[in-house]
């Protein structure tokens, strides 16, 4: 091989490429302290997440938003495959996940399954008709492929959770918890280790070849032709993997609540799921994974600030609460970024909410409280995130994803880089239209 | 020598615009055809037309004997049929080596759902599928390349890098759009060179549209000149360079006038 080493080196020669192009190792490999640090900061998380959290901090109710965190999670990622791989945006995602819940009630229930089988069908079911929608989406592309999917999630809604044999009609279906009534907390560790098969897939997917083609087509699909990709195949393929997931998630939630309805799936959460998800970051597992939580983890962060969740429903309090959210959101992304007149701004604005939520400035007289009606827990979410949808677009458009991408980047063995993870990483042009 | 592709009397019509008639081209394996044209002579549609981005009303696409003209684009890349784009075709997101290992994508012989699940055989068949990427880099003289992200390539490292790209798919026919435009004229001198020693080394047909007249001249083997979707004339290099209905489609001239003029 020795003639092609001599020929490339000439040709290095020739046409020099500029320094800045070249991307180098920097050599850098932690000392065993900096892997000792870095292997604290996992353990501390997976602590965090498997006992402290759960078991010290919350205790024994809270378990319920836990597991409920783990599931939107898992519905996060779904809606990442087809937003951020495949590249076209599903509005009716609240059918996806339907479909799955009520199928692993139907299976449990009417059949008299175990609860895996439940599930593993709900999965099967989930990806068998995200493939139909997703031979749609090969013929229809954009805003108009998103109007069908809103009209499909409407559909599923009003009619196909409607039919009273298989979902039970209006009454609804039992999906009994298979931890036993009430007993949440062994549950949060199933939703946990499903979380973890689907993250599992999730990378293996876009580490090999099918991953890669989505990428590719998403970007330019006729260059992904031009490789052999075949366009129709993984465009399907991508849709099956996410209604796989949805349908895991979906039926994940059906048992958790031990009862499925049809009102339970309406357009609102559809818009949570796809808020949580671009908030999270497209296309960073671990960003939406924290992204989904936090909107799932919302309910339970109003009903433990007291009076909270009856002055929220308050017309008067939903400026304040805006203003807060945002405000805080903009000073922890400037903090991250270090733009501190960013971060200041931000506090300035954050507090003036707070303030404006306090008791003092707001005087809640007690016996007036429960005239306020108690908040839906959506309405709130649908409040607070498109607050921080527009913080995410305007200032990272990586969302959660993109913050944490130093965080990652230093725990994978590099050198600590406050930049990495810029705008190119991210392109905001996502959904093809 | 035997015929690699042929095209018989392709034509297509977009609308109320004839964008292509009677266009048949002959490549035979190891031949290098050139196609020169001016803007909107129908180059790049006849392209379009041999590797499935469009079906011709009339005619047929042999290649290897085979009629293609039915198959979709990915089938025609399965057969060995490569081509770049004139508008660069990469994945821009992606790094170098990405872009090379995505372009291998029919080589990668392991299910895509079974990968998904966690097979083992995929661990090893991207690791090589690595490695090999990498090699054609090095043969290209990219090698430095491989880690840097396409969007912020200059335009002449791109048309080289989409190169290396279309090898990735392990084509025989090579089907090159305006590969050197954006190159001066010593890089495309020195990209004819690299063309004749890609052709050795991987064993390729090319077709290529290219603008650039003294770099056909040197490289190929046979040109065709397209005019208004026509073949205007076809043969030997130089011979089409001289024709005088190539240089009046070029020039609008009288090509008596334009040697009158050199003269004076």
């Amino acid at each position: 091989m020795a003639t092609t080493v001599t020929r490339t080196r000439k040709k290095r020669d020739r046409d020099a490429i500029p320094d800045e192009l070249i991307v180098v190792d920097d050599g850098f490999r932690p000392s065993p302290a900096g892997w000792a640090a870095r292997g604290a900061v996992l353990v501390f998380v997976a602590v965090l997440v498997l006992w402290l959290g759960p078991v010290v901090l919350l205790g024994g109710e809270e378990w319920f938003a836990l597991a409920l965190a783990a599931i939107y999670a898992i519905i996060g990622l779904s809606l990442n495959v087809l937003i951020g791989y495949v590249g076209t945006i599903s509005l009716g995602h609240q059918a996806f996940v339907g479909i799955g819940a009520f199928a692993s009630a139907y299976v449990v229930t009417e059949m008299q399954q175990p609860f895996l089988i439940g599930v593993g069908l709900a999965a099967l079911i989930g990806a068998f008709q995200a493939m139909l929608l997703g031979g749609l989406a090969l013929r229809v592309t954009g805003l108009y492929f998103a109007l069908i999917t809103l009209s499909y999630g409407l559909f599923a809604q009003d009619t196909l959770f409607g039919i009273q044999s298989l979902t039970g009609g209006g009454s609804g279906r039992e999906a009994p918890l298979p931890t036993g009534p009430d007993n949440f907390a062994p549950y949060y560790f199933i939703c946990l280790a499903f979380l973890a098969g689907v993250v599992f897939i999730d990378r293996r997917m876009m580490a090999t070849k099918g991953g890669r083609a989505l990428l590719a087509l998403r970007e330019n699909p006729r260059v992904a032709q031009t490789f052999g990709i075949d366009v129709r195949a993984y465009t399907v393929l991508g849709f099956g993997v996410a209604g796989l997931f949805a349908g895991i998630g979906g039926a994940l939630l059906a048992h958790l609540n031990g009862f499925v309805d049809s009102t339970e799936f309406s357009f609102q959460l559809a818009l949570v799921f796809v808020l949580m998800t671009v908030v999270g970051g497209l296309r960073n597992r671990t960003g939406i994974i924290i992204g989904s939580a936090f909107f799932a983890l919302l309910d339970l962060l109003i009903r433990k600030v007291p009076g909270l969740e009856h002055r929220l429903a308050d017309l008067d309090t939903t400026i304040p609460v805006v203003l807060a959210v945002a405000g805080l959101a903009v000073a922890i992304v400037g903090g991250l970024g270090r733009h501190w007149i960013r971060m200041g701004i931000g506090l300035v604005v954050g507090l003036i909410g707070v303030l404006i939520l306090t008791p003092v400035t707001v005087p809640v007289i007690e016996n007036q409280i429960n005239e306020f009606p108690i908040l839906v827990p959506e309405t709130f979410a649908l409040v607070v995130g498109p607050v921080l949808l527009l913080v995410t677009l305007v200032m990272y458009p990586g969302g959660i994803g993109q913050q944490i991408r130093p965080i990652q980047h230093w725990l994978a063995g590099h050198k600590f880089d406050i930049h990495v993870g810029g705008e190119a990483d991210v392109q905001i042009t996502d959904v093809r239209a | 020598m035997t015929t690699l592709l042929e095209t018989d009397s392709l034509s297509i019509r977009f609308g109320g615009v004839q964008a292509a008639t009677d266009v048949s081209i002959r490549v035979s394996e190891w031949e290098i055809v050139g196609i020169i044209g001016p803007n909107g002579a129908g180059k790049t549609t006849t392209f379009n037309m041999i590797t499935g981005f469009y079906k011709p009303n009339v005619g047929r696409v042999r290649y290897r004997g085979q009629d293609v003209t039915d198959l979709p684009v990915h089938k025609r890349t399965a057969l060995g049929m490569g081509r770049t784009f004139q508008n660069v075709g990469l994945v821009k997101g992606a790094t170098v080596r990405e872009n090379l290992v995505t372009a291998q994508h029919l080589r990668a012989e392991y299910g895509a759902v079974s990968a998904m699940l966690g097979s083992p055989d995929a661990f090893d068949t991207e690791r090589s599928l690595r490695q090999e990427a990498d090699e054609i880099l090095d043969v290209l003289g990219l090698g430095d390349l491989a880690d840097t992200r396409v969007a912020g390539l200059p335009y002449g490292q791109l048309k080289r890098v989409e190169v290396a790209t279309v090898l990735a798919t392990d084509p025989d026919l090579l089907l090159l759009d305006e590969p050197t435009s954006g190159m001066g004229p010593e890089e495309a001198h020195a990209f004819g060179d690299t063309l004749i020693e890609l052709r050795r080394d991987f064993g390729l047909t090319v077709l290529m549209i290219e603008h650039h007249v003294p770099l056909v001249v040197s490289v190929c083997d046979y040109v065709y000149c397209l005019n208004f979707g026509q073949i205007l004339a076809e043969g030997l290099p130089n011979d089409v360079r001289n024709h005088p209905e190539v240089v009046r489609a070029y020039l609008g001239e009288d090509p008596d006038e334009i040697a009158a003029l050199e003269a004076g």
